[in-house]
């Protein structure tokens, strides 16, 4: 098993909290198909591990935790999106009826 | 997380996980089938107006300002009836230290957790709570943990709770991305089972209090 990355690297892990068929009673049919996954947890690496293998990370609040290994030093890519087409020109029809109002020159 | 126990398992356990975790037992306030004597429940936690505003102050919380709109009144008073149209105020609540008026309900929160002497808190909150949270653990230096439920069933991450789960990360939380479903509330009360921590959810007397002094700020400011 190849060892690549050091232990102390900040890291993320992936682990299924509930397999499909374990999941509460009130969940819809399609949704007791699927796991619940504990999808992304950020901790420093416990022991060297590989991506894609099981390792231990201890968490900021100091908590062992394990899982595999998805990412290492994980991105942050969540953004504003595009702008919205409809609200480009509000701005110029706001100071128009302002200016009309005598409110702003 | 070394919990290896059922749904069913963790769940018949609640009423104790959470009267742990709270230093509360709800059950005393049960009125009846249905009620439950909310007034008493709050008295009893001892904290009064007054004191929640002298705890949230510590921390630099409340006391934001209020800002007329002078725009936004003008906008509504161009299509508003002759002599109508109120003055629009907006009270800053992004000036509070996390961003948001959520600070008010965490500062009361993480005041009695440190009080009853616990070692963290955890919560269970997609939203700004969860900043809030982890803000206010930061400055009482407890441990924090947060339970996100973050991604929706195809595994995308939502922007609004991605940039919480940032954040709560950079405030120094333990942050739990889970995959849409009921069972965040499983797993945070494993984490509460396991870590012996404060329950800090937005739903117990100090975080509802904490909320108080947003209504009494408003008032005297007029």
């Amino acid at each position: 098993m190849a060892e690549g990355i050091a232990k102390g690297t900040w890291v993320e892990i992936y682990r299924i909290v509930l397999p499909a068929g374990e999941r509460a009673p009130q969940v819809p049919e399609d949704t007791q198909h699927v796991p619940l996954e504990m999808r992304r947890v950020k901790g420093f690496l416990a022991a060297p591990a590989a991506l894609g293998e099981e390792a231990e990370i201890v968490t900021p609040a100091g908590r062992c935790l394990r899982g595999t290994l998805v990412e290492v030093n994980p991105v942050y890519t969540n953004g504003f999106g595009s702008p919205i087409p409809k609200l480009s020109a509000s701005g110029s029809e706001v100071r128009t009826i302002l200016r009309k109002r005598g409110s702003i020159r | 997380m070394t919990k290896k126990s059922s749904y069913q398992e963790v769940m018949a356990q609640r009423a104790e996980i959470v009267k742990e975790s709270l230093g509360l037992d709800y059950a005393q306030y049960t009125v009846g089938v249905l009620a439950f004597d909310y007034e008493r429940l709050l008295a009893d936690t001892g904290y009064d107006v007054e004191t929640a505003c002298a705890v949230q102050r510590r921390t630099a919380v409340g006391n934001t300002p209020l800002v007329e709109l002078e725009n936004i009144t003008e906008l509504v008073r161009a299509v508003a009836r002759p002599g109508k149209g109120s003055r629009i105020f907006v009270k800053d609540e992004a000036a509070n230290p996390s961003g948001s008026f959520k600070d008010r309900r965490a500062a009361l929160s993480l005041h009695e957790a440190k009080k009853q002497g616990y070692d963290g808190v955890a919560v269970a909150t997609s939203g700004n709570y969860g900043a809030a949270v982890a803000s206010q653990a930061a400055k009482a230096g407890l441990r924090c943990i947060v339970v996100q439920e973050a991604f929706d069933s195809h595994g995308i991450a939502q922007p609004e709770i991605a940039e919480k789960t940032r954040a709560c990360e950079a405030y120094g939380a333990e942050v739990i991305r889970l995959s849409v479903g009921p069972e965040l509330f499983y797993v945070f009360l494993c984490v509460l089972q396991e870590t012996e921590y404060f329950n800090a959810s937005l739903y117990t007397p100090y975080a509802i209090l904490g909320i108080e002094t947003l209504g009494c700020e408003s008032l005297r400011s007029r």
